[in-house]
């Protein structure tokens, strides 16, 4: 017997035995085991198939010898994951599954089973790789079709402008309990970490009669209920934020989650100068779920704060002297929330009851001068969704808020240069005073349904003790689904809002101010096209009376707050794909236009956050097994601003702003593109992924706002960042 | 930036050195006379003044129209209308080619100023904190050497708070607040960028006006004139704060002699010269020491453009009372 039939003696008993090759699936994002799995193995002479058994683990017998195979798993909604093995192994292979519905699969939801005729949700797994968040999902809320699209990091950047409504006409509620606000200064992250959010729902307009008190839109962010059963946390670190949560179970029917964050870019960044500067932010949430099932309760405690200094005026005109010896401008806000809510789930009933106390300041100063406003409020709001036939259901609530607020300013002078930060400093008025008020309303709405399609009246009544006003507020919407691909939803009602406390501020407003009254009308249209596609269509008008305005910057005593009519439509079309798959891509486009006039008299003008033109576009793309890539792309209508002239005051040797015809100029058109790229290494217990994000804008359509000279004869737009990197790892164990 | 948790670790780096914003400077600043500006405002002896700043030095070609209104009421219009009551002043000044300008200040008695010119030297570093070091001023009626600067006091007549404003009529130079009613003038563009000094320009040779106002807030301004030369050879006359080269063909001996000696007033004869080297677009030609005040203002009236009762003001040019047509050839006395 020769050397070469020895081989094959040899290579034909390597055949004929086998060694095991064990494996354990896992889900990517959890750590979970992925039973059911199918598990395929191919060698250079064929392959076998098997199934992961409930602890997601299988098994293969490899004829010895073989060096080297190939594994393919795969799993109903999960990307396929194939994979080299060579042999032998030492340890049993771990294989992670991504979910083929992937994070950021589809940005922009309507959810039309909805009691509002018109509303967007957010949810974060779902945006995650949308490009451009900068991993802040909240912040994609000002990409949603009708709000407003203002320039990143702009003063106007965490203004929340829906559908052609003043930023003030909006409101925004945490956990059902309203916040002062959502964004940190300058929009430079949202006050929640994004990994203790649930959801973001916006109500852009005409919504149904459980909000009240807003003419404008409504956000409603809820905080994710803390895992039960298993532990979770994480650091996350990068140039803007550093931050921390854990969310642990502590016993079988309470679970907790914590949440901290704090800024760092003023670490980095530590000096403020004329156009750019490095707030100081900070913001924690916590969260404790009692009970499961049919009753619950969740409390939740979350607050935030920010602060920041700059020179008090334009630094062109000041002198050497006035750089050294003139004070800062420091500014100051924070907020703190205690939310209770119960839930109730029995015999077709639904109830939910939310109490709320909420403590918010705003302050600050320059030199010896300086405005102080705290508010503290206790909130109640309650729902009752009663089911009574199979055509009726009833939905019954309510909500009070009882706020005291303390004001008090002690300027020298009138500061109208500072009135979007300090208003009260800008008014130029001494003030002291205490204002309490107790505002809120009872709404009831039965919702019929019949065959494809429902009706829901509703009226609601909403009173404020401040201004001695109330208002009822009949509503109806409906939808019909003519068929499982075609359907149409519309709601008018009508809205109104009471005046701020400051609005009514005997010393610095106009107790006379009545409600604004706000008509709305919202259709909607959505289509599924070949099931890959949807496409909705939303028409929307609003005409309001009574608008309060408080123009800090114009500040004359009384003068400040003027009462104007607004009106606003605009036509929102919005298409994404369906499937979920391994990419999305959405895109929206609105048209749209909102004035404003003084009184019946006066034409129509443009309003502040007129915008003609908003085009959106995201997608995402898996475009390997450990690749994506993400593209969101922005092109909107700059938004309007009266163009000012200078008169000169021989007293201070300085020139007064005259303003020209009101929102007669515009700022440039703005657009943006952002870029997310990410490559995930996948090892048997971890995964690293490394993935680079960055938007460019041209300079020339990053006008931010404009700025004038000394004199007011020339001006300049201020011009944000054109580039902006961010790298970054991330590690799952 | 790296942070180690339970079962992730997030690394973010941002590039922050391109998270700035900025904006195109301007072609105008507040220290700078450039442009036509109405750059003072007050009442003067019961009088509405204002300075205006042709755009061009300090003087016109054609005197800018004035129109004064007292609390909404128009009280007249030109440079001589009286203010008889309290409250707030209004001028609208029409400039030769049409443009308007507008102002208003509190109606009070306005106060005299006046600016002491000295030279100091120049330190390397132009920052407030080294400016401040410099206590060696050289008091100088004519030119300073380019590499010093030339130092600006401004003296109110009344012991009231107030600031001054320093206004430079030579975009390439620069005037840096020392303290509150002090400044220097250096021959060279200092930019500034977030509050630092980040580039300085030589700005070459000359003559230039600089305007002090004294502000207080209340209306009780005051403002003088006064000229600053760096490296500029020869004699120079100084005259109400303007500086004038002269030589040995305009002037006597005993003119140029005069920077010492105790010299009341002058007589010469104004020639315009708006493209010359004097701010004030005006040579002095044919100058000669004054004897008897009284006798020369009798025999050389101011012109009619003018304030009666005394020898020729030169700020009368400057703000544009007086347009250097009307005044060429005028034989004036000037006190000094």
């Amino acid at each position: 017997m020769g050397p070469s039939v020895a081989a094959m003696v040899v290579w034909g008993l390597s055949v004929v035995q086998a060694r095991p090759l064990d494996g354990v699936v896992v889900e990517r994002e959890t750590g979970d085991p992925l039973p059911d799995s199918a598990v395929k193995m191919t060698t250079g002479s064929g392959f076998e198939t098997t199934r992961t058994d409930g602890h997601g683990r299988f098994r293969f017998e490899v004829p010895e010898g073989v060096a080297s195979v190939v594994m393919t798993i795969s799993l109903e909604g999960y990307m396929s994951v194939q994979e080299a093995v060579d042999l032998p192994i030492e340890a049993p292979i771990r294989v992670t599954l991504q979910p083929a519905v992937s994070s950021g699969e589809i940005v922009v939801e309507a959810e039309r089973r909805s009691d509002h005729a018109a509303r967007h949700m957010l949810d974060r797994e779902r945006v995650e790789r949308t490009p451009g968040t900068f991993d802040d999902p909240i912040r994609l809320v000002q990409s949603l079709p009708g709000v407003a699209v203002t320039p990143e990091y702009s003063p106007s950047a965490g203004v929340l402008a829906i559908r052609g409504a003043a930023p003030g006409e909006s409101r925004v509620f945490l956990d059902g309990v309203e916040i002062p606000y959502l964004y940190h200064f300058q929009n430079y992250a949202s006050v929640i970490h994004s990994r203790l959010l649930e959801e973001v729902a916006l109500y852009p307009s005409a919504f149904a009669s459980e909000w009240g008190d807003a003419v404008g839109g409504i956000v409603a962010v809820t905080t994710r209920r803390p895992d039960p059963a298993r532990v979770h946390g994480g650091v996350n670190v990068n140039a803007i934020t550093s931050g921390a949560y854990v969310q642990a179970p502590v016993r079988d029917d309470v679970a907790v989650s914590l949440s901290a964050r704090r800024s760092i870019a003023d670490l980095i960044g530590d000096s403020n100068d004329q156009y750019t500067v490095w707030p100081v932010f900070w913001d924690y949430l916590s969260r404790a779920d009692l009970g499961r099932g049919d009753r619950s309760v969740a409390v939740t405690l979350v607050g935030a704060g920010d602060r920041y200094g700059r020179y008090p005026g334009d630094t062109a005109t000041y002198d050497p002297l006035q750089r050294v010896t003139a004070p800062d401008l420091q500014l100051a806000r924070s907020f703190h929330a205690l939310t209770a809510a119960g839930t109730i789930l029995q015999d077709g009933q639904h109830h939910r009851t939310t109490l709320g106390l909420t403590m918010e300041r705003l302050g600050g100063g320059i030199g010896t001068e300086s405005q102080e406003r705290r508010e503290l409020a206790a909130s109640l709001r309650h729902r009752s969704d009663l089911v009574s036939s199979d055509t009726l259901r009833w939905s019954l609530g309510g909500d009070g808020r009882l706020a005291g607020i303390r004001r008090q300013a002690s300027p020298e002078r009138a500061w109208t240069e500072l009135g979007d930060e300090l208003p009260m400093l800008a008014a130029g008025i001494p003030v002291d005073e205490s204002i309490q008020r107790l505002s809120g309303g009872l709404w009831g709405a039965p919702q019929f349904a019949f065959g494809a399609g429902r009706v829901e009246p509703g009226l609601r009544i909403q009173g404020d003790t401040l201004s001695s006003l109330w208002a009822p507020e009949p509503r109806i919407s409906g939808a019909y689904d003519f068929t499982p691909a075609h359907s149409v939803r519309g709601s008018v009602g009508r809205y109104s809002q009471a005046p701020t406390a400051d609005a009514l501020s005997a010393t610095t407003g106009r107790p006379d101010l009545s409600l604004a009254v706000s008509d709305q009308v919202a259709l909607g249209a959505d289509f599924i096209l070949a099931e890959a596609w949807e496409l909705s269509v939303d028409l929307y008008g609003r005409n309001t009376v009574n608008a309060v305005e408080v123009d800090p910057g114009d500040a004359q005593g009384l003068g400040a707050v003027r009462v104007r009519d607004a009106r606003a439509a605009g036509v929102e079309l919005v298409t994404r794909t369906r499937r979920k798959t391994h990419y999305f891509f959405m895109a929206s486009l609105v048209l749209s236009r909102a004035q404003r006039r003084i009184d019946d008299q006066s034409p129509w003008v443009l309003g502040d956050h007129d915008q003609p033109f908003a085009f959106n576009m995201a997608g995402s793309w898996d475009f390997a097994p450990d690749w994506n890539a993400g593209l969101r792309y922005r092109l909107a209508s700059g938004l309007p601003f009266t163009p000012l002239s200078g008169s000169y005051d021989g007293d201070t040797d300085t020139w007064l702003a005259r303003p020209g015809p009101e929102n007669s100029a515009r700022l440039p058109t703005y657009q943006k593109v952002d870029l997310h790229i990410e490559r995930a290494w996948v090892f048997p217990t971890w995964t690293l992924v490394g993935y680079l994000e960055g938007w460019w804008v041209p300079r020339r359509s990053n006008a931010m706002y404009m700025v004038y000279s000394y004199d007011y004869t020339e001006r300049s737009t201020v011009a944000g960042p054109p580039f902006v990197p961010l790298l970054g790892m991330r590690a799952e164990i | 930036m790296v942070g180690r948790h339970l079962s992730s670790v997030r690394v973010g780096i941002l590039s922050c050195a391109v998270c700035t914003a900025c904006a195109e400077p301007f072609t105008v600043e507040r220290h700078v006379l450039g442009p036509p500006r109405l750059a003072a405002m007050g009442v003067w002896e019961g009088h509405a003044r204002a300075a205006v700043w042709s755009g061009r030095g300090a003087w016109h070609a054609a005197a800018p129209r004035l129109s004064w209104t007292l609390n909404g009421t128009w009280i007249g219009d030109g440079f001589d209308v009286a203010v008889d009551d309290y409250g707030t002043l209004d001028v609208e000044v029409r400039l030769e080619d049409g443009a308007s300008l507008t102002g208003s200040i509190t109606v009070a008695d306005g106060v005299p100023v006046d600016v002491v010119r000295q030279v100091v030297r120049r330190p390397t570093d132009l920052s407030l904190a080294s400016r401040l070091e410099v206590v060696d001023p050289d008091p100088r009626g004519g030119s300073a050497d380019g590499f010093d600067m030339v130092r600006l006091s401004a003296l109110r007549a009344d012991n009231r708070a107030a600031t001054t404003r320093w206004m430079l009529g030579a975009p390439g130079w620069s005037i840096l607040e020392l303290q509150a009613a002090t400044a220097d003038v250096v021959p060279a563009q200092v930019v500034y960028e977030d509050g630092e000094i980040s580039k300085v320009m030589d700005g070459g040779a000359g003559i230039a006006p600089v305007l002090a106002l004294s502000v207080d807030g209340l209306g009780h301004n005051g403002w003088d004139w006064i000229d600053v030369a760096f490296d500029v050879p020869g004699p120079m006359l100084s005259v109400q704060g303007h500086l004038f080269p002269i030589s040995s063909e305009t002037a006597t001996d005993q003119v140029l002699s005069w920077q010492t000696a105790q010299v009341s007033h002058v007589l010469a004869t104004l020639e315009a010269d708006p493209d010359g080297d004097s701010p004030t677009g005006l040579r002095l030609v044919d100058v000669e020491a004054g004897l008897v005040l009284d006798a020369d203002l009798a025999a050389n009236p101011s012109p009619s453009c003018a304030p009666s009762g005394g020898g020729f003001e030169l700020w009368a040019v400057a703000e544009g009372r007086c347009p250097v047509s009307e005044l060429d050839g005028a034989r004036v006395v000037l006190e000094l």
